[in-house]
């Protein structure tokens, strides 16, 4: 065996190993990169002049926000490619005109045949948005020709006609977001059973659908949240087998969203509920089936509500695996006339974590933290998050008295006063997230970091 | 791993295939295993894997990766198709979850290599026509470049710019899209 030299050695690490690669290997490769990234690579040597003009094709606007529309129609004349990656035209910031996408454009778009055998497919139509808009328009129909080759779909700002759901079949689409989508409930029906491994749903601001039932063998992941045109009235998960996670995000004044559980034996993170959606109900006021059932598995909970301390009683009585609490106490004042029977018992609490939003250490939230300080044996952590971040060394020492730190049930249990995140993103994008992203087991944890 | 596989062997598990490095070694796995690559595959249907299939692209070392990886996905394939008729199974679930995320710990793992052998894997997963294994590799490598200035990938996988500055300013025009 030869003896490499330093030299040699030296010689053989500069070898241009990548170049070697096959042009559909690397045009692979170049359809992982963000959409610009990867059309710069052209210039990286003549060999890869001409990888990304024939690579998969991934136009994504949400990782690249500044693409314009006339851009996306440039690409797409140019590129000489057969196959499509990702295509992905998220809803417009506000007022960008640049970004205003219409029916027509979608159209002639999804036609190119650059895009053949897509695989994500995300657009949003500003049709609706329009000042003296028409009617929603219809799905664009060239949307369909890639129904067996979508893996993860978001259709937004458009209708779906009794047709088009009953004729959508989507064998492979495992991620489905609709957003001011025109559907009715028939339709609706019909669509989630076109989707035999669909994986995570949001439905957001969906028009003409009154009701939903959930029946699905596949679903691990659910999330509905409102917007203006929203008509959900009644969100009944009927056969959910693999339902794990349910994010209502619905935050309706008036009579509110309605939500039955009948089948989902597997749910593990709930939340965020509100104080009237669904009926936060605890046993003795409610038929106990429903809401008894709702949360008895619940491993992830959140609550956006000011609950009383006997409300919290009765939740950790009837949720015995529950680890994680999240509780977003209101902003403002609310006058609360709570006779707390404090009929504690011999509870066994099994919770690891709470997080208190817009904690204010005033008597009703001192009383909650409290409880959880002196009978949460397992805790590790408490995160009260202040809405008011500017206190003094003092106010927080007397917290720590308040709630009788020193007397913990769990040694080891850390305590944080720490100023709330104010969150200043896109609440669709956030949304997506929290629904579609399965890898994360706790989809509240991002908001408070 | 390596083993030509004695008669009685192949009579009771009828369903084996040999498969043959370029440096002549011989793996024996079982048809599911092989059947990830869409190649072979194909030759199973045609019938032509008696007597072993030679793979003169892939040496022992890849191949012994490869196959690693095939086996583990295989069970992964086997564990989906059992999972509809029993999805109500509870118990079943908890496991075929763990499993899930025991998979995703393995690619994290199996990625683990250095550059000469994650381009290897890469040629031979193109080869043999492996979809997850090719896009697994290519997203490594696209998730090394990301961020990176044109420059910046020529110098971390030693490209030469043999454009001339009026091609390369040619072709910055004409996606200037891409550059601003």
């Amino acid at each position: 065996m030869g003896v490499v030299t330093r030299a040699k050695k030296r010689m053989l690490e500069k070898v241009d190993h990548i170049s070697c690669l096959p042009d559909c290997v690397l045009g692979n490769i170049v359809s992982f990169l963000p959409t610009k990234e990867g059309a710069r690579t052209q210039v990286l040597s003549s060999k890869w002049h001409h990888i990304w003009r024939y690579a998969p094709l991934n136009i994504d606007l949400t990782s690249d926000p500044t693409i314009t529309c006339g851009e996306v129609s440039r690409i797409l004349s140019s590129h000489q490619g057969f196959v499509g990656r990702r295509f992905s035209i998220p809803p417009e910031p506000k007022s960008n005109m640049k970004r205003m996408v219409f029916a027509a454009d979608m159209d002639a778009w999804l036609r190119s045949p650059s895009l053949n055998n897509l695989e994500e497919l995300e657009f949003h139509l500003s049709d609706g948005y329009w000042q003296f808009s028409p009617p929603t328009p219809p799905l664009p129909a060239p949307a369909c020709r890639f129904s067996s080759t979508l893996r993860v779909a978001s259709f937004g700002g458009c209708g779906f006609s009794d047709e088009d759901a009953h004729e959508l079949h989507l064998p492979h689409l495992k991620q489905l977001t609709l957003c001011n989508v025109t559907i009715s409930e028939s339709s609706l029906d019909s669509l989630l059973a076109n989707c035999p491994v669909l994986e995570s749903l949001l439905l957001h601001d969906t028009n003409c659908c009154p009701r939903f039932h959930v029946r699905s063998p596949s679903l691990r992941s659910l999330g509905v949240s409102s917007g203006c045109r929203d008509t959900l009235r009644h969100l009944i998960i009927e056969d959910a087998p693999c339902l794990e996670r349910l994010l209502p995000f619905v935050r309706l004044g008036g009579i509110g969203t309605q939500l039955s559980v009948i089948y989902a034996p597997r749910l593990d993170v709930l939340g965020p509920l509100y104080g009237h959606f669904p009926r936060l109900q605890f046993p003795g006021a409610i038929p106990p089936a429903v809401s008894m059932d709702l949360v008895c598995g619940v491993k992830v909970l959140a609550l956006s509500m000011d609950p009383s301390l006997d409300e919290v009683i009765d939740l950790m009585k009837c949720s015995p695996r529950l680890e994680t609490l999240y509780i977003e106490a209101g902003r403002a004042d609310v006058w609360c006339h709570y006779r707390d029977r404090n009929l504690v018992g011999d509870l066994d609490i099994g919770l690891k974590k709470v997080v208190f939003t817009n904690y204010r250490g005033k008597m009703s939230h001192v009383k909650i933290a409290k409880f959880f300080v002196l009978n949460a044996r397992l805790l590790e952590s408490m995160r009260l998050e202040l809405e008011d971040g500017n206190v003094s060394k003092e106010w927080i020492e007397k917290q720590h008295k308040l709630l009788k730190i020193e007397k913990r049930a769990s040694m080891g249990a850390r305590f944080d006063f720490v100023p709330r995140n104010i969150f200043n993103g896109s609440l669709s994008l956030l949304y997506a997230k929290q629904v579609h992203d399965l890898s994360i087991t706790d989809p509240f944890h991002m908001l408070h970091v | 791993m390596a083993s030509a596989g004695s008669g009685d062997e192949k009579a009771a598990a009828a369903a084996m295939i040999t498969l043959i490095s370029s440096d002549n070694e011989k793996f024996e796995v079982t048809e599911a295993t092989a059947t990830l690559s869409q190649t072979i595959r194909h030759m199973i249907e045609d019938g032509c894997t008696d007597g072993g299939v030679p793979l003169p692209n892939v040496t022992s070392k890849i191949l012994a990766r490869v196959i690693e990886y095939c086996k583990k996905h295989a069970t992964a394939a086997a564990g989906e198709e059992g999972s509809s008729s029993s999805f109500s199974d509870a118990a079943f679930l908890e496991v075929d979850r763990a499993f899930l995320e025991e998979l995703e710990e393995f690619d994290d793992a199996f990625l683990e290599v250095d550059r000469a052998t994650l381009f290897d894997l890469i040629l031979a997963a193109n080869y043999l026509d492996i979809k997850g294994l090719l896009n697994l590799t290519c997203q490594k490598v696209a998730d090394s470049v990301k961020g990176k200035t044109p420059e910046q990938i020529r110098e971390m996988y030693n490209i030469v710019n043999d454009l001339t500055p009026e091609e390369e300013a040619e072709i910055r025009r004409e996606t200037q899209w891409a550059f601003e």
